[in-house]
């Protein structure tokens, strides 16, 4: 079984070094695997899974320098996500129909799909200045991935808090998140 | 809301509405909603590598929908998240970040990555159309079905036994249709109780199978009535796998009738029984009763055979003995 620590897009950021990864079958040696030429090989992420197995477990090796590089290089194109998803979030008034919701969805889907799910980060949130639908939306779009992303517990307090300011019952605009 | 042509149904900006259709292999599911141009829409996994999103209703006439039952305050919510879902993975035909049809039931929590693009693990082979859409609402926080109910059975296995059949003769990844085969368990999650447990209060959900198993079968029947019954195979690469899966029922539920026959032919032998069983009752005074206590504790059970079928088989080897 494969174990990428890093998302395809997040992967494709370096692809034009070589990147490390481990091989349990010859533990201790580092089989350098250029990820660009795999990625090429292959055609989806099911494929991917195909010619792994010929060189074992391979688990790319990121410590925190290279998640910190990683978010120093990316940290612009997170930061435009960040402020187009944040942007009715961060508006009290803002409406809360289909459609208004929708401005933080999409821009709030693109960057997980392009930067992973450590592009969202929910920490810092006040309640006296959150929209609690706004937030309620997004962590509904991150709930599968809520380990993963930062700040999600603290923030689902923050939407119950927010939500009860507007009169809006949090039990049932969170329901089934917690 | 019941289900109606999809036609009758109309779907407004901050509805979610559930639709189904005949399919090729019994029914098929998908999810309407409103795009951000207040156009409605309908997302459905049509087949390998086909995650469709067609205006609503429909053209062709035989889809059936509902408005799906969520709460006030999370409408809006999962019309949002429906519409950014179908912008991330719809009308990708046949690119290879198209999601893969496969019909193994538990796994569907790993086929999306971490950064939500579509990823299997290496022991996930896909999801159904009907899959697909409860994956969807689960990973939103609003759980259709408590998969941990299902059971399988024979003629879901026919139907697994039918996918792999399509997916050969629509030369798929000899690959992918491997792990597929792999996966035929006889588990499955219709369309139709998919459908079933979107009627359902949001209270009742995760529904589990036994609560919306008949409401299913209900389901299946008003396609029929609603859309007119389509007895004819269809042409094209699919004919000889729907064909030999509608034989492969069609002998699995004449083999249930038999069952039923046998049982209700098993049971009037039974009756005959008690009823011989109860006239000896009869012929026992008290006063034996009294002096024999192994017969009164037959007898006893007897008593309790008026209710309970187990017992009244008890008292025939009781007459044996005397």
């Amino acid at each position: 079984m494969t174990t990428c620590e890093l998302p395809l897009a997040m992967q494709g950021k370096f692809s034009g070094s070589t990147i490390s990864c481990i091989s349990p079958l010859k533990e201790g040696i580092s089989v350098p695997i250029n990820l660009e030429a795999l990625m090429d090989y292959t055609m989806s992420g099911a494929q991917f899974m195909g010619p792994t197995a010929q060189f074992g477990i391979i688990r790319v090796k990121l410590g925190t320098e290279d998640t910190s590089l990683f978010r120093q290089q990316n940290a612009e194109g997170v930061q435009k996500f960040a402020e187009e998803w944040k942007a009715l979030l961060l508006d009290r008034d803002a409406p809360v129909t289909a459609k208004a919701l929708m401005a933080t969805v999409k821009p709030l889907f693109q960057a997980l799909s392009v930067y992973g799910a450590g592009a969202v980060d929910l920490s810092g949130l006040s309640p006296d200045s959150v929209n609690g639908m706004h937030l309620a939306v997004i962590l509904r779009a991150t709930f599968s991935r809520k380990n993963q992303t930062v700040g999600w517990e603290t923030a689902l307090s923050v939407a119950r808090e927010a939500l009860n300011r507007d009169c809006i019952n949090p039990d049932r605009a969170l329901a089934g998140l917690s | 809301m019941a289900f109606d042509l999809a036609s009758r149904i109309p779907i407004g900006p901050e509805d979610v509405g559930i639709a189904l259709s005949r399919g090729a292999l019994g029914s098929h599911l998908g999810v309407a909603y409103c795009d951000e141009n207040g156009n409605p829409r309908l997302l459905h996994f049509a087949w390998h590598r086909q995650l469709k999103v067609d205006p609503y209703p429909p053209d062709n006439p035989t889809w059936i929908a509902s408005i799906m039952l969520l709460y006030e305050e999370c409408t809006s919510q999962a019309v949002a998240l429906v519409c950014g879902m179908a912008d991330k993975y719809g009308n990708k035909h046949g690119l290879a970040e198209g999601i893969e049809y496969g019909i193994n039931l538990f796994v569907g929590g790993k086929t999306f990555d971490l950064d939500g693009t579509y990823r299997p693990s290496p022991d996930n082979d896909g999801v159904t159309c009907a899959t697909i859409i409860s994956k969807i609402f689960n990973d939103i926080g609003f759980p259709l079905v408590d998969l941990k109910t299902w059971k399988p059975n024979a003629i879901n296995k026919a139907w697994g036994n039918a996918i792999v059949c399509m997916l050969e003769a629509t030369h798929v990844n000899p690959a992918h249709i491997e792990r597929v085969k792999m996966n035929v368990s006889g588990l499955r999650l219709r369309p139709e109780e998919v459908a079933a447990a979107g009627e359902l209060n949001p209270d009742d959900r995760p529904a589990p199978h036994s609560i919306i198993e008949y409401r299913a079968d209900e389901l299946l029947r008003q396609i029929d009535s609603s859309c007119g019954s389509d007895r004819d195979l269809p042409e094209g690469p699919f004919r000889p796998c729907i064909a030999a899966y509608r034989s492969a029922v069609n002998e699995l539920f004449k083999s249930r009738e038999r069952d039923v026959r046998r049982r209700i032919r098993a049971k009037s032998k039974f009756r005959s029984v008690t009823a011989a069983a109860l006239k000896f009752r009869r012929r026992i005074s008290r006063w034996q009763i009294r002096r024999i206590p192994w017969l009164r504790l037959k007898l006893k059970y007897f008593m309790h055979g008026k209710r309970n079928r187990h017992f009244k088989i008890r008292i025939i080897s009781t007459k044996k003995n005397l």
